[in-house]
């Protein structure tokens, strides 16, 4: 085969689509590099293929109280290995309410010391994690109410742009964490693929202060595409033990009463939340590819807004799901 | 039964025409045994078996001991996968992280030696936990193979799809100890080249991983074990090919057909079954299709005094194959016809008789197929009918050349920038490639991938970036050019490349898949796709190739007798102006076709007369290069794996690039597959066989046994048999006139 046609062939199985002439001047995006554009980002140290955008804006989000979350996790007498719905019923009728009366029973009270024990007079987050999601299903509001056993701080947001469908380059990972009052998103882009490997251990850093970790499909696509990306780099994600994958709770939640699930959906029905502009998320790749050929930062911008909006509402998703658990704790 | 008293028994029954033309005993060979220290557990479990080691086997297990590669090319039912299973047995006993992969051809072949390997697991107590792992396995059972089987047995397929994932298969290649590809003769030509490149992926990872396995290749006998070897995984290894198993006396008996015109090929098959069931005889009969394969043994069933008659095929259920399998080798079944499905890998235990109807296309199978008769030192019978085909009946008049098998040649392409681009691309999306991993000979696909924007270079090294997976974008199949999907009922039966699709899925060509024949409808050569539908016929079908060939470079050249010798690249104009439907071996009708002509690059060899004797007068001359050109395509595959339809080639009394009398062979695949460099290698003895071949035909004129060939697509004219016999003396040295 000659290499004209090597390339021939090749083609067919290359590059990303051209964004449409509609999309680019639905976004103002000029064909030729621009002068206008100018990101401000930030440069980290010793990363000279990353760009770094922080911003930060109000945010009020409201836990379960504590004491309330405990009281009905302690009356789940089946989170003990061995009863189960009946069992608990029984239990019930001869006056063992919650986990700590059963302590004192003769069959089931060493396996309740046991349980409390690992879970520790504090209520360690990681270890009531491990019980309530062996016994419940992943979409059960508890395990969203129990986040409010994890220090607020300690929760992360996560959300990737990538080049592709799967297996691709990652190019853009917002992160966002909560403070008393506000909501930090900081948006790590690589300037070229080069920066992929340091967004990567930017990100691995971050899961080191987190013990939770809140997405959208994060479980089945994002997490799944970090660990794969981390590993083709020959580096390593530590596990974190928590992680809501809100994609289960709407699921549940919404079964029947919006026509799909996708976060835009979510938005408009249950959020109230208008994109104006928006970058349709099937265009991030080939925008991207933009900005790598032509160098011009100006599809960049799109990518950008549209990446912070998936993350805050994120952040507001969790409120609205919150609601209801609240109701449930 | 004694082949004395077979032949007496045959005189006496009143169909017998006299067929018998050559009848080989072949003598008996004790076994030859070697004691070496095993394992405690190891050896307990083969004594309970009351195994003991053959000397073929233990050579395997020293040489990997000793921490060598081994290719070992032992006949079937030497006990071969015992040579590899006992290491692996030993070493993940010895080391309770250290795994092992095994590679087949086929899932059916790994499924059959899952159960092997388990009952041997259990019986050591190694805990292999061995498990297969394709696209069969079960969603739910997935994470815990990952997690903790030491033996995994997979295909090539599957393992390009697994290789990106290669984190999460971490335990298995950090703690990789042995590589086994059983079943290894599979892996020949451009498909092959695909395996070797897989390869040469697994072992970049493993070592990422820090692992260092050693590699078994396990196959049917071929010429050239160590270069096959070689060409596969790019190692050295250590031959092991001398048979030291027990065999009972065997003889091979000869079976002209032609001797009764009365009688077709099948009905005779079925004649001949019926007989040696009724002597007795557990009786395995090989046919080409599944549905000669059903009137063999509906017929030999009628006729036989037993019913424990039946036909097998591929595309039987799981459970109902596994009944049969049960049923022969408890020897309920006394008689089973069957295609090629049953050949090897499949346990079936040893039979007393094989009759091969037709000759399966390569020695390699022949013997294979005969194989499956004789179990330990009884004795046993091998039939062997022929087609009226110039290969078939070659072997009634040199019946040595058959029995004195030593192997065909094996052989791998050459890589090509197509390959090389697919896999480079793979192998970037499995971790970056650093510069010192792009060799030289893949400068050129590398820099086609940084230019189509699938590579990208950055400081950790050179990265896919395609908007698809790369294994998805360059699948297994398209890198060895297999653009073209044979569809029944819109499922996939098969791929094929452009030239084999013109060559036999043409709208009306029967096509055999799994024994099963299928009428092809429709042929859609721009979206690559061959519609067919499942129908029982009862004739084949035959492509008319006609091609117009340029010589675009020569890269070598020799002398062969009183001819000159090149091979090198070139340019293909071919055609497929119609077809010929073919009914017991009997051309009943032609028919035009209108597919455009085809114009493509491959290999080449092509021999030049300059000195034409003057007994080959002028006008003859075409007829005899051309005659010449078919018997030599006839017998290429008695020199290196192949099918005969795999090679195409030219005649002409002047060719305008050689300037004088030329045979011009090339590979019928776009970019080669590595054929027509053996046949430059080889070209002498070629040349012999098809002289020994031609000259031996009792004809006048030429015949379907030496020179008419039912691909030509200019209706066999001119042809002339004296002319031909010349022509291919002067190719074949003289004292080699005689075969070879
Ligand atoms: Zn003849
Ligand atoms: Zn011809």
């Amino acid at each position: 085969m000659r290499n004209d046609r090597l390339a021939g062939w090749l083609a067919g199985r290359a590059a990303p689509q051209e964004p449409s002439q509609e999309a680019k001047n639905l976004l103002g995006v000029p064909d030729k590099a621009s002068e206008e554009v100018v990101l401000s980002g930030v440069q980290e140290p010793g990363s000279p293929d990353t760009l770094t955008f922080e911003s930060e804006t109000p945010f009020d989000l409201r836990f379960p109280a504590v004491d309330l979350l405990q009281a009905s996790v302690v009356r789940m007498l089946h989170l003990l290995y061995g009863i189960g719905a009946c069992r608990s019923e029984q239990l019930r009728r001869q006056g063992y309410e919650t986990l700590a009366d059963l302590t004192t029973h003769p069959q089931w009270g060493e396996g309740a010391r046991a349980l409390l024990g690992t879970w520790g007079s504090t209520w360690d987050a990681e270890a009531v994690f491990r019980t309530l999601r062996t016994w419940l299903p992943a979409s059960d509001p508890l395990l969203l109410a129990a986040l409010g056993l994890v220090p607020r701080e300690r929760i992360l947001f996560f959300d990737l742009e990538t080049l592709g469908l799967s297996n691709a380059p990652i190019f853009l990972i917002a992160t966002a964490r909560l403070t008393d009052r506000a909501l930090l998103v900081r948006q790590d882009l690589a300037t070229s693929l080069a920066g992929e490997r340091s967004l990567l251990t930017r990100f691995g850093r971050d899961l080191e202060k987190a013990t939770a970790l809140v997405s959208y499909n994060g479980k089945a696509f994002d997490w799944t595409l970090l660990r794969e990306r981390s590993a083709y780099y020959s580096q390593s994600l530590s596990p974190v033990e928590i992680h809501a994958d809100l994609l289960y709770h709407v699921r549940r939640r919404f079964a029947g009463l919006l026509p799909d699930v996708h976060l835009g959906t979510i938005e408009k029905n249950v959020l109230g939340v208008r994109r104006a502009n928006d970058l349709p998320s099937s265009l991030v790749p080939s925008f991207y590819s933009m900005y790598l050929e032509t160098g011009s930062p100006a599809p960049l911008r799109p990518i950008l807004d549209h990446n912070r909006q998936d993350i805050e509402s994120l952040a507001l998703l969790l409120r609205a799901l919150l609601g209801e658990a609240t109701d449930a704790a | 039964m004694r082949l004395d008293e077979l032949l007496s028994a045959l005189d006496r029954n009143p169909d017998y025409r006299g067929q018998v033309v050559y009848a080989a005993p072949v003598p008996p060979h004790a076994p030859e045994y070697a004691e070496i220290a095993l394992r405690p557990r190891v050896a307990a479990a083969l004594d309970r078996r009351g195994t003991r080691l053959y000397r073929h086997q233990a050579e395997a297990i020293e040489a990997l001991r000793a921490g060598r590669d081994v290719v070992i090319t032992t006949p079937t039912a030497s006990g071969k996968t015992l040579a590899f299973h006992v290491p692996t047995l030993e070493w993940l006993s010895d080391d309770p992280t250290a795994t092992a992969l095994y590679l087949y051809p086929l899932k059916a072949l790994a499924n059959d030696q899952l159960e092997k390997l388990s009952t041997l697991d259990e019986e050591c107590g190694a805990h292999l936990l061995p498990s297969t792992y394709d696209g069969d396995t079960p969603q739910q059972k997935r994470a815990g193979i990952r997690r903790s089987a030491r033996v995994v047995l997979t295909n090539p397929h599957a393992l390009h799809q697994y290789l990106p994932w290669h984190h999460q298969w971490a335990r298995l290649f950090a703690n990789l100890k042995l590589v086994v590809l059983d079943e290894a003769h599979h892996y020949r030509g451009v498909g092959g080249g695909n395996v070797a490149e897989l390869l040469a992926r697994l072992s970049r990872i493993v070592k990422h991983y820090g692992a260092q396995p050693q590699f078994v290749v396990s196959s049917a006998s071929i010429a050239n074990p160590k270069d096959f070897a070689r060409a596969l995984t790019g190692r050295d290894a250590v031959s092991v090919s001398k048979d030291g198993s027990a065999r009972g006396p065997r003889s091979v008996v000869f079976w002209d057909p032609m001797a009764d015109p009365s009688s077709s090929i099948t009905r005779q098959a079925a004649t001949l079954l019926s007989f040696l069931t009724d002597q007795g005889m557990q009786t395995i009969c090989f046919a080409r299709s599944r549905v000669m394969a059903e009137r063999i043994a509906s017929t030999a069933k009628r006729d036989s005094a037993t019913d424990a008659i039946q036909s097998y095929r591929a595309g039987y259920l799981a459970h109902e194959r596994r009944e049969l399998e049960a049923d022969l080798r408890d020897g309920r079944l006394r008689g089973v016809v069957s295609t090629s499905a049953l050949e090897s890998g499949i346990d079936i235990g040893g039979l007393d008789a094989a009759i091969l109807v037709g000759f399966p296309g390569s020695l390699l199978s022949a013997w294979q197929q005969a194989g499956r008769a004789g179990r330990g030192s009884r004795p046993s019978l091998v039939i062997y009918i022929p087609y009226e085909d110039p290969l078939d009946r070659y072997f009634l008049r040199d019946p040595e050349r058959f029995l004195s098998y030593a192997g065909e040649r094996l052989v791998l392409p050459r890589r090509t920038l197509r390959h090389r681009a697919g896999h480079l691309a793979c192998a970037a999306a499995e971790l970056p490639l650093r510069p010192e991993e792009i060799g030289a000979e893949d400068g050129e696909a590398a820099t086609a991938l940084r230019e189509s924007g699938l590579l990208a270079d950055t400081p950790s090294g050179a990265i896919y970036r395609g908007l698809r997976r790369a294994h998805e974008a360059f699948p297994l199949e398209e890198m060895a050019g297999e653009t073209v999907r044979l569809v029944c009922d819109g499922r996939t039966l098969e791929t094929m490349d452009p030239v084999r699709a013109r060559r036999d899925a043409f709208p009306g060509a029967v096509l055999l898949h799994r024994g099963e024949t299928y009428v092809v409808r429709a042929l859609d050569l721009t979206e690559g796709v061959a519609t067919a539908e499942r129908e029982d016929v009862d004739y084949s079908t035959q492509g008319l190739r006609t091609s117009a060939v340029e010589i675009l470079s020569a890269e070598a050249t020799a002398l062969s007798g009183a001819s000159h010798v090149a091979r090198g690249r070139v340019c293909v104009t071919e055609s497929f102006v119609g077809y010929k439907t073919i009914h017991d071996n009997r051309s009943v009708s032609v028919h035009p076709l209108a597919l455009p002509p085809h114009v493509y690059q491959t290999d080449g060899v092509w021999a030049t007369f300059r000195d034409i004797p003057q007994e080959i007068e002028a006008a003859e001359l075409l007829g005899a290069l051309h005659g010449a050109e078919h018997a030599l395509i006839s017998m290429a595959p008695l020199l290196v794996l192949c099918d005969a339809a795999d090679v195409a080639g030219v005649s002409m009394p002047l060719h305008p690039q050689t300037g004088a009398p030329t045979i011009l062979l090339y590979d019928g695949i776009e970019d080669g597959a590595g054929l027509a460099e053996v046949l430059f290698g080889e070209w002498s003895r070629l040349a012999a066989a098809a002289h020994a071949m031609v000259s031996r035909c009792s004809c006048d004129d030429g015949c379907p046994a030496c020179l008419l060939s039912p691909r030509c697509g200019s209706q066999n004219q001119p042809l002339s048999k004296p002319g031909a016999i010349r022509i291919l003396a002067l190719s074949a040295p003289a004292s080699r006139k005689e075969g070879t």
